[in-house]
C-alpha cells in the first residue's frame, strides 16, 4: 500500500474517520470537577526561570547548588549544639523556652507544620504599588491586579502558607474570599534554606530562609528577573514575617 | 469574543470555561482519541486535561494563546495516559465497529486494519505530531508552539514518524505476505 500510494494522503483520509464527538458525560465530568477545584491565581509562579537565557539559568542553579553545599557543609561543621538555629535572634523573637513544642531543635526542622500569615495588605496599597511600578507596562498591571491577585474592588488581602509534611500551599484571600495561589512541595536542607518545588515543570525555587520558632521570613536567593514575575513573588513570600496561627 | 470568555475564565469564570470548552471539546476528543487510539484512556486523558487547565488558567498571560496553551496541555496529557502502564484491554484487537468511516472505497478494511497495526507500533510522541501534522493539518510552525520545541526539531522528528509509519507499514505487508493476516 505505502508503495502505491502518497502516505501522507492516505494517513489523512485515515485519520479522518473516528470518534469526532465529545460525549455529554465527559463534559458533565470535567464541569463537576471544575466545580470542586480552585484555581491557582499565580499557576507557574516559578516558570520566570524558563524565559531566562539558558546561561542565567545555568549560572542561577548554579549558584544555588553552591549555596546548598555551603550551607550544608556548615550544619555539619556546626555540629549538634549550635545555637544559631533559625538565624539569628530579633528583638522579636520568642524565647526558647517560651513555646517549647514549637521552638527549633537540633533534630527537628526550623519551622514546624502549621498555617503561617503574612499580616494583612489594604488592596489600595498593593493595587498604588503595583500603577506605580514604572518596569510594568499597562496589560501587566492589568494581569497583577484582575487576575494573579484577583483584587480588583477589593479592600483586604490577605496571604498563608501552609505546610504539611513537604507540601506548600500559598492561599490568598481578598475580603475573606479564597484563592489558592500556587502549591507544590518544599525541602529544608539546612536552617537557612528552603527549596519550594512548585507543582509545575518549572525547576525548585531557593530562598533564604529565617525561622525563629513561631515565625519565619524568606527571601529569594535569586530573584525573578522580569518585573512581572518578581513583583508578586515579592508580596507573597517577602512581605513577611510569617507567623504561625493558633 | 473568545478572548473575553478566556478573560473571564481566567478570572474564576466558570459558566465562561464551560463556554469555551463547549465549543472546544469535539476537536479535543478527536484528538486525543487519535493519540492514543482507546476511547477510556482518550476520556481520561482529555478530561485530566480540562481540569489542569482551569486550574492553572489564572497564569495564562496572553489570552489569545489559549488554545495553543490548551492543545499543549491536551497532548501532553495524551503522552502521560500513554507511558502509564497499558490496561489488559489495550492488548485486545479494537474492532472498528462504532467508528465511523468516510464511506467511500478508498480504504479496504485491511488497509485501515494494517495502518492502525502501523500506527500502534510508533510511539506516542510519534503519535501526537502525525495527528498533530494530518488530521489537524498543522503547520511546523504552529506544531513547535503547542509542543513546545523548535521547528526544527518539529520537521525532524515529522520526518522520522512518517519513516516510522512506512517502516511499520512494510512490516505488516511482509507479516501478510509470509504468514496471511498479522494476528
Amino acid at each position: 500500500m505505502t508503495h502505491d500510494r502518497d502516505l501522507e494522503r492516505v494517513l489523512e483520509r485515515w485519520l479522518t474517520d473516528g470518534p469526532a464527538q465529545m460525549p455529554d458525560r465527559l463534559f458533565d465530568a470535567v464541569i463537576d470537577r471544575v466545580d470542586r477545584t480552585p484555581q491557582r491565581r499565580l499557576a507557574g509562579l516559578a516558570t520566570r526561570y524558563l524565559t531566562m537565557p539558558s546561561t542565567t539559568r545555568l549560572t542561577a542553579i548554579a549558584a544555588a547548588i553552591v549555596i546548598a553545599v555551603v550551607a550544608i557543609g556548615s550544619w555539619a561543621l556546626a555540629g549538634p549544639n549550635r545555637s544559631d538555629v533559625g538565624g539569628r535572634p530579633t528583638a522579636s523573637a520568642t524565647p526558647p523556652t517560651a513555646s517549647p513544642s514549637l521552638s527549633p531543635s537540633p533534630s527537628a526542622p526550623p519551622i514546624a507544620d502549621g498555617t503561617y500569615a503574612l499580616a494583612p495588605m489594604k488592596v489600595a496599597d498593593l493595587i498604588a504599588m503595583i500603577n506605580s511600578d514604572t518596569k510594568l507596562s499597562a496589560a501587566e498591571k492589568t494581569f497583577l491586579i484582575d487576575t494573579a491577585f484577583a483584587m480588583k474592588n477589593g479592600k483586604t488581602f490577605g496571604v498563608w502558607l501552609d505546610l504539611d509534611r513537604g507540601r506548600l500551599t500559598e492561599r490568598q484571600a481578598v475580603d475573606g474570599v479564597m484563592n489558592v495561589g500556587t502549591g507544590g512541595t518544599y525541602t529544608i536542607p539546612d536552617a537557612q534554606t528552603l527549596i519550594y518545588n512548585e507543582q509545575c515543570a518549572c525547576p525548585p525555587t531557593t530562598f533564604r530562609l529565617a525561622a525563629t520558632g513561631t515565625s519565619f521570613t524568606l527571601q529569594y536567593v535569586n530573584p525573578p528577573t522580569k518585573e512581572v514575575d518578581a513583583l508578586p513573588g515579592r508580596v507573597l513570600f517577602e512581605s513577611g514575617p510569617f507567623v504561625r496561627q493558633p | 469574543m473568545d478572548r473575553d470568555l478566556v478573560e473571564a475564565a481566567r478570572s474564576g469564570d466558570r459558566e465562561a470555561y464551560a463556554d469555551l470548552i463547549r465549543v472546544r471539546g469535539d476537536r479535543l476528543y478527536a484528538l486525543a482519541q487519535r493519540v492514543l487510539r482507546d476511547v477510556d484512556r482518550a476520556e481520561d486523558a482529555l478530561q485530566d486535561a480540562l481540569v489542569i487547565a482551569w486550574r492553572d488558567l489564572p497564569g495564562l498571560r496572553d489570552p489569545d494563546r489559549f488554545d495553543a496553551w490548551l492543545h499543549r496541555l491536551v497532548v501532553r496529557a495524551c503522552l502521560a495516559e500513554a507511558t502509564r502502564e497499558r490496561r489488559l484491554v489495550a492488548h485486545l484487537r479494537v474492532l472498528p465497529v462504532d467508528i465511523p468511516t468516510t464511506g467511500d472505497d478508498f480504504m479496504s478494511i485491511a488497509d485501515r486494519d494494517q495502518l492502525e497495526q502501523g500506527f500502534r507500533r510508533l510511539t506516542p510522541q510519534q503519535r501526537a505530531l502525525l495527528v498533530l501534522r494530518h488530521f489537524e493539518g498543522r503547520e511546523p510552525t504552529e506544531i513547535a508552539e503547542i509542543l513546545g520545541i523548535p521547528v526544527g526539531t518539529v520537521r525532524s522528528r515529522l520526518h522520522h514518524a512518517h519513516r516510522a509509519m512506512r517502516a511499520a507499514l512494510d512490516a505488516e505487508d511482509r507479516v501478510i505476505a509470509v504468514g496471511g493476516r498479522p494476528a
